[in-house]
């Protein structure tokens, strides 16, 4: 083999190694997976009389749980984005870029489903009309994320939970006007952001080929 | 001592080896493109850890190129240490391109491709 060709070969193996880099965004999924599955949960009971805060309605304490949802799940990002592990290599990485720019775009779109419909429930004055249809809603925007990102980075688990995600939001509009529509859901942020959160954050740390 | 074989001149073959890009064409700057061609920016402790070199070799060959226009060398603050990061530029994926098309074309002019 020639110097050329060993050349060429090195600087191949580089770009696959570039282009291999691991995914770096599984604390973010896995900690807004928690936050939606702890919420819709919560929402679920409250719902269903399980859980009753003490001098507080329904329909305002509805609104509180999603106002604290906001709060926290924003502030613990906040905090998550700082950690971005860099340090790790291939943050520059095509996907990992792709990652950031999908899941920023679709934090967008969530956020100004969930600050309308907060602002709508205000003026009601009750959360449960708005709500339940903001979730198939929700879960097609999660779904579209994790396959166009999935997609990407030819990540099957990605792949799996777009799809299931897209599952879970037909399923949501069937039930819309039914608790039953939040313990899904609850069930569903675990399945489609949570679980695959949590591989793609152990893989972070696996050794680079 | 047996003489190495004659290169094709630019006058009987496509290839005119003199337009090759002497910047990028050096085992490690071509490491360092290659890698940033997948993956930039990069932080300098990872473009060195790919490209298996020490500090100071990797930071010289970066300088030549940053000084084509290449690569951008920024430092952003960070707790502790600032982190150097090395962007590819523009020109440098363009120069990069062009530098695979020019060994294509060396590799099929010599009869290997």
């Amino acid at each position: 083999m020639n110097d050329l060709e060993q050349d060429i070969q090195f600087a191949a193996r580089l770009a696959r190694s570039g282009a291999d880099a691991p995914l770096l965004g599984g604390r973010m999924l896995a900690w807004w997976g928690m936050m939606v599955a702890i919420a819709y949960g919560c929402h679920y009971l409250l719902i269903t009389g399980r859980l009753a805060p003490p001098g507080l309605s329904l329909g305002p304490a509805i609104g509180f749980l999603w106002l604290a949802f906001v709060v926290i799940a924003s502030l613990g990002y906040g905090l998550l984005i700082r950690r971005y592990p860099f340090q790790q290599g291939g943050s520059g990485s095509a996907a990992n870029r792709a990652d950031r720019a999908i899941w920023g775009s679709a934090g967008l779109a969530l956020g100004w489903i969930m600050v309308g419909a907060l602002v709508r429930s205000l003026l009601d004055g009750r959360a449960d009309l708005v709500f339940p249809w903001t979730v198939p809603m929700v879960f097609a925007i999660y779904g579209t994320a994790q396959l166009a990102v999935g997609w990407i980075s030819s990540n099957a688990v990605l792949q799996g939970a777009g799809l299931l995600g897209g599952a879970i939001a037909m399923v949501c509009w069937l039930l819309t006007g039914q608790s039953l529509q939040f313990a899904v859901a609850s069930a569903g942020a675990a399945l489609t952001l949570l679980v695959p959160g949590l591989l793609l954050w152990r893989q972070e740390s696996e050794p680079r080929p | 001592m047996k003489s190495p074989p004659e290169q094709p001149s630019s006058d009987d073959s496509p290839f005119d080896h003199s337009s090759i890009d002497d910047v990028i064409h050096g085992r490690l700057r071509l490491g360092v493109m290659g890698y940033l061609s997948t993956a930039s920016p990069a932080l300098f402790t990872e473009l060195r850890d790919q490209v298996g070199a020490t500090d100071g070799n990797l930071a010289a060959h970066l300088k030549k190129l940053e000084a084509a226009g290449y690569v951008f060398v920024e430092k952003r603050p960070s707790t502790g240490r600032p982190q150097t990061f090395i962007h590819l530029t523009k020109p440098g994926r363009a120069a990069w391109l062009e530098w695979l098309q020019r060994v294509r074309s060396l590799i099929q002019a010599t009869g290997q491709g």
